[in-house]
């Protein structure tokens, strides 16, 4: 039986792992040490002996009441090229755009020291953040990529030139068209890339721009009278105009990143 | 947990929720307007990634720093409460508070345990905790032990030495001499 999560979340309810990561859980413990080191190897999820990293990391945290450093070793290390393998390569890709090899290189060290932190003071102790990697372990390491990602960029817009709210020069039929087609990217089945080509070129623009155009694809409204409506000008905190100046001015940004031979 | 959630626990909480579409994200912002902007890059940050190349070999970790990393894990071993800061003494300490952008002498009133435990805001505690690469709940183990008596009042006090009463953390803030700048990022790191 896994150890119950501590983690405490809204309502002070406990934390609880998905069944599938308890059941897995059990599955592993009762596994000879050998064995389940060589299924730990495997990094095809469809495979059948398959261990998911939230069960390895279950089994890394209790190894402080054990004393078999060799076995844990070999977990610890199998454990690090999972999160690894979670994160841009350096000389690679990135949400589908090609990352500077010095911003990935940063991101994927700073992730793994964070990583490395939370595991240490969870060895000290207990760090209930660890909890959230034992529900769902990927995800939970997004977090850790967001903070290294702003990491890279506060360094990157210290250098880089301040823009304004300026009026774009872009039709605004031209517009509704384009957004249009920005919310339908997923259902273009005729151009299966282009939906990565959209993400990779949103990355690439000004935060404020990024912001305004994720929750224009999410279908949030630019404003709203509601109360119980969130709407991008209250999320923003900013006015109904500025908004549409951004969402303007995004779109001739990614319509020049989108064209062809174009590509970000 | 009572009080509000701090923005790793939203951030966490979110990350691991089973579906990141918009009904996902409005009901998190809706809930947590002062996290909304962490929100929105962090469903952005998942979307992105999605995109990654699956099943790629990773970037190989050369074998120092494989080693070095397990190292540094098995030489952590579980501090008691009582001794959390006595290996944090004299330029330690001073790095400490460096680190924490803190007077000295507001750090040393949290180590004598002089503020009231419960007025501790929990960003402030988590802060500390990870400051000193500490367990948060030895942390707020330790800061709710009995005050600690100055060293000093044992040879000044003509009476029966008595440790000093506590005071609130804001009281603490709002009495240590420190600039308005300082204060501002105190503030500011609170939230």
């Amino acid at each position: 039986m896994a150890t119950p999560l501590r983690k405490l979340v809204e309502g002070g309810v406990l934390m609880m792992r998905p069944p599938e990561i308890d059941q897995a859980i059990a599955r592993v413990l009762e596994l000879p040490r050998a064995e389940l080191l060589e299924r730990a190897k495997i990094t095809d999820r469809s495979h059948p002996d398959f261990i998911p990293s939230e069960c390895l990391l279950h089994l890394l945290r209790q190894s402080k009441f054990d004393n078999s450093d060799r076995h844990f070793e070999a977990l610890f290390r199998l454990l690090r090229t999972r999160v690894l393998r979670s994160l841009p390569r350096v000389e690679g890709r990135s949400g589908g755009q090609e990352v500077e090899h010095g911003a990935a290189s940063q991101i994927r060290d700073d992730v793994l020291g964070r990583f490395q932190e939370l595991l240490c003071q969870d060895r000290r102790g207990y760090d209930d953040r660890l909890d959230f990697f034992e529900v769902r372990f990927d995800y939970a390491l997004k977090k850790l990529r967001l903070t290294a990602r702003r990491k890279v960029q506060r360094q990157d817009t210290r250098t880089a030139p301040l823009y304004d709210d300026e009026e774009p020069s872009l039709p605004s039929k031209e517009v509704e068209a384009a957004l249009a087609r920005l919310r339908t990217a997923g259902e273009d089945f005729s151009d299966p890339g282009f939906q990565k080509r959209l993400n990779a070129a949103i990355g690439t623009l000004p935060t404020d721009e990024q912001r305004v155009i994720n929750m224009l694809r999410d279908g949030f409204p630019i404003d709203s009278q509601e109360p119980n409506v969130v709407s991008i000008a209250s999320v923003l905190g900013c006015a109904e105009k500025t908004v549409r100046n951004r969402r303007d001015r995004a779109i001739v940004r990614l319509r020049g990143l989108l064209a062809e031979g174009n590509e970000p | 947990m009572t009080g509000k959630l701090s923005a790793d626990d939203v951030l966490y909480a979110f990350a691991v929720e089973a579906d990141h579409g918009a009904e996902t994200l409005a009901s998190y912002l809706r809930r947590y307007p002062e996290h909304a902007l962490d929100l929105l890059d962090l469903a952005h940050e998942i979307r992105l990634s999605a995109d990654d190349a699956a099943g790629t070999e990773p970037d190989a970790e050369d074998e120092t720093t494989i080693r070095a990393a397990w190292e540094q894990f098995v030489a952590c071993r579980p501090d008691t409460v009582e001794t959390l800061f006595e290996q944090i003494k004299g330029p330690a300490f001073a790095t400490l508070a460096e680190k924490l952008c803190l007077p000295r002498s507001l750090l040393t009133a949290v180590k004598n345990r002089q503020v009231i435990p419960a007025s501790y805001p929990e960003r402030f505690l988590r802060r500390l905790a990870d400051a000193m690469a500490a367990n948060l709940d030895h942390v707020r183990a330790y800061v709710s032990l009995s005050p600690v008596m100055p060293a000093q009042a044992a040879f000044k006090a003509t009476g029966k030495p008595a440790a000093q009463q506590q005071v609130s953390f804001d009281e603490l803030v709002s009495n240590t001499p420190m600039t308005d700048a300082e204060r501002d990022a105190l503030r500011r790191g609170m939230q």
